[in-house]
């Protein structure tokens, strides 16, 4: 039996097929080697942590872009005369992995993602000294926990996390 | 044997790094000496304090790592559980874990506007707990000093 080469070359076989094949054979390996990449990029999430003061002193909400986001979601939940954001970080943070964010009254707030699925991410999160949750949250939709006191006021730390 | 061989070779059976016959010299000693006994005894005291010492020492670093993690591994299975019909079985069981609960399911009862649709499970240390989703499906767990505050705070939260 002719090789496959060999049939090419006589006009025995459609060259066209072999190239088919050898393109179907290189997409496979590409997929192949593509989807561990996939796996990887989902293995950490970006976080972002703002934490958010509030008081009954009168001053308003600060001239702040961020300020003002943290009004739209605090507002119309949490009675305050005055808010500002005295903290915000953004990082990745891989699955299983607990970030920690020092908050200025001395405590901490930890956050450790734990599982990425269809319905979100589910986060464990603690406020130390005031509360542990655990909360599956959708992309970019804000999460609060609070509030602690601080300076005559409360601080709130609003969780989002984009993955 | 001098005192300071004495006290060397009580160490060294203590820590059992002795041979078989310098044990058996020991084991004689110990048989007739009541001060080597009490020195022994002393010793073994000291290295239950000094491993007392130790695991405290580890703890905390320990603990840091799986203290956010052992209530996430709860409530994954309570979600895994749940999955099926989607029913809200996991509100009652993670909830039944705080005093705090009682707070959120009084909450619960009191509006629509209220949707603990995140929260999977929740720990407040026995402080009575808001927990208000908005119509961006923005998420608040609010603390309150007293019980009190929670009547005040509810009617106006879910107004």
């Amino acid at each position: 039996m002719p090789s496959a080469r060999r049939r090419i070359r006589d006009g025995s076989a459609d060259p066209a097929n072999g190239r088919r094949s050898r393109l179907a054979a290189s997409l496979a390996l590409l997929l192949g080697l593509l989807a561990p990449l996939g796996a990887l990029a989902q293995e950490s999430v970006s976080l972002e942590v703002t934490v958010v003061h509030t008081s009954d002193a009168g001053d308003g909400v600060a001239d702040d872009p961020r300020a003002r986001k943290a009004d739209a979601i605090l507002g119309p939940q949490i009675r305050y005369e005055s808010l500002s954001v005295v903290d915000a970080q953004r990082r990745q943070v891989k699955l299983n992995e607990t970030w920690k964010v020092s908050l200025p009254n001395g405590r901490h707030f930890l956050v450790q993602p734990l599982d990425l699925g269809p319905n979100g991410l589910l986060v464990a999160v603690d406020l130390e000294g005031s509360a542990k949750v655990d909360a599956r949250i959708k992309k970019r939709k804000p999460f609060v926990v609070g509030p602690q006191s601080h300076k005559g006021g409360k601080l709130s730390v609003i969780l989002e996390a984009d993955f | 044997m001098s005192a300071a061989e004495r006290n060397r070779m009580l160490e060294a059976y203590h820590d059992g790094e002795l041979s078989w016959l310098s044990r058996w010299r020991v084991r004689r000693l110990l048989a007739r000496d009541p001060d080597a006994q009490a020195e022994l005894e002393a010793l073994s005291g000291l290295g239950g304090l000094l491993r007392e010492i130790e695991a405290e020492a580890a703890t905390p670093d320990l603990w840091e790592s799986l203290r956010l993690r052992l209530p996430g591994l709860d409530a994954r299975r309570a979600e895994a559980a749940a999955e099926p019909t989607r029913s809200p079985r996991w509100v009652g069981a993670g909830m039944a874990a705080t005093a705090a609960a009682l707070a959120v399911a009084i909450v619960l009862q009191l509006g629509p506007r209220t949707n603990p649709g995140a929260v999977r499970w929740l720990d407040s240390n026995g402080r009575p707990v808001l927990v208000l989703q908005d119509d961006r499906d923005a998420t608040i767990i609010w603390l309150l000093e007293t019980p009190a505050e929670l009547t005040r705070r509810s009617g106006r939260a879910l107004s």
